[in-house]
């Protein structure tokens, strides 16, 4: 096992909710209950805090703990291309591990569109994406 | 004072006091631990009691150091501030309780020898098992720590919101069990070099709506443990080892019944409401 990995095991970094979060969003894994919630809050049109929580497996943490460390400080444009950068390499995982990654990017890509729904209408409830094989998402009903 | 600042405060200082415990091998520590979470679920008791909100939300817990010293230096801080916290000279009875035993705590830590501490040097070279049952047994300290904390967390909400005797005792017997595994799995873990306090749980898993759809789930989540433990057993060399993740792996059958139980007493209870 990776000496990296390991850390963010032990110590997953931007862990927990995030107070008032302008971006907010969950990704769920329709077949078992596992999710995760992705939060943060952008300062001139850059990340300036980020945070998560997982109900999952360590690979849904290691990843939520690399993706949110990445993508503190990016612009919101650049977030997006992580988000799909994060998808276009799922099919390249092991299923088990492809789903525990794809939970990270539709959370992501909730608390995006969240963000941006609420610049029109600031009391919208935050978006739950589901998992999917093809990768698509699909907002909860 | 604050109620759900209290029960914050010792949330943090049952969860530092336990992994202090692991870290070190202090079992006396692991005691200390339990009067804290004692203390925290009396807390708990008395904000229901009011009806005031609370969740189990809270900061990180620090417990990384090369040395005990460091470590013991924080537990006396965190006891001190609870007991400015709590008020010293308080006459309600919970918090003068309190208050005493904060005091023996913040006396009785300073009487730990230093050490120097590996429980967290990531070596993994804990009975040298091969890279394959080494990593299997990383995963699964990991991820089933956290779930025993889960666990502990879930059942111990669920507690404070029932009168139900039945659910109560089943209730507290699965936190019992919980501690117990959350100890073994934490002293492993300080023994291969990689402990950690699990990490938060998020609200709506223990602030459910249903229990019967929360005990179905945790059926299948026994099951699936069951598995990993038998799969686990089978990977490791080490035979007492191995023999604990078996015994561990007979014990989620009881908590199975007794979840399986509780099901059936809840669907008469329904039953009987209609």
């Amino acid at each position: 096992m990776d000496a990296q990995v390991l850390e963010h095991l032990m110590q997953p970094k931007n862990y927990g909710p995030l107070e008032n979060a302008q971006g907010e969003g969950i990704g769920k894994n329709p077949d078992n209950g596992e999710k995760v919630g992705l939060y943060f809050t952008p300062e001139a049109g850059r990340i300036a805090q980020i945070s998560f929580q997982a109900v999952g497996c360590s690979t849904t943490v290691v990843s939520g703990s690399i993706f949110t460390e990445a993508a503190k400080g990016q612009s919101l444009e650049e977030l997006q291309r992580m988000i799909d950068h994060l998808k276009a390499t799922l099919d390249e995982l092991d299923p088990k591990e492809a789903a525990c990654s794809e939970m990270v990017a539709v959370a992501a890509q909730a608390a995006l569109d969240t963000y941006y729904a609420r610049q029109e209408e600031s009391d919208l409830p935050m978006k739950t994406y589901y998992i999917s094989q093809t990768c698509e998402t699909k907002e909860e009903v | 004072m604050k109620l759900t600042t209290i029960l914050d405060r010792l949330h943090h200082a049952w969860l530092a006091t336990q992994f202090t415990s692991f870290m070190s091998g202090e079992d006396k520590l692991y005691d200390y631990s339990q009067i804290l979470f004692r203390h925290f679920t009396w807390v708990e008791q008395r904000l229901v009691q009011k009806g005031i909100a609370y969740s189990y939300d809270r900061s990180d817990v620090p417990i990384r150091v090369g040395r005990l010293a460091p470590m013991l230096e924080a537990l006396q801080k965190q006891y001190e501030q609870l007991l400015l916290l709590c008020g010293e000279g308080t006459d309600d009875p919970l918090f003068f309780r309190i208050v005493k035993d904060l005091e023996f705590l913040s006396k009785a830590v300073r009487g730990f020898e230093d050490r120097e501490i590996t429980a967290f040097n990531g070596k993994r070279d804990y009975l040298n098992l091969p890279e394959e049952a080494r990593d299997a047994l990383t995963l699964f300290l990991f991820e089933e720590s956290y779930k025993e904390y889960e666990l502990i967390m879930v059942y111990n909400y669920a507690k404070a919101h029932s009168e139900d005797a039945y659910l109560n005792r089943m209730f507290q017997i699965l936190i019992e069990e919980s501690f117990f595994h959350l100890k073994s799995f934490g002293k492993l873990m300080a023994k291969m070099g990689i402990l950690a306090v699990p990490r938060m749980i998020m609200q709506d898993i223990y602030k459910f709506d249903d229990l019967s759809v929360f005990l179905h789930d945790g059926i299948e989540e026994e099951v699936a443990a069951k598995g990993e433990c038998k799969e686990l057993a089978a990977k490791i060399t080490d035979q007492e080892l191995s023999e604990f993740f078996e015994c561990i792996n007979y014990q989620e059958d009881y908590h199975i019944a007794l979840m399986e139980d509780a099901l059936g007493y809840l669907e008469k209870s329904e039953a009987k409401k209609e």
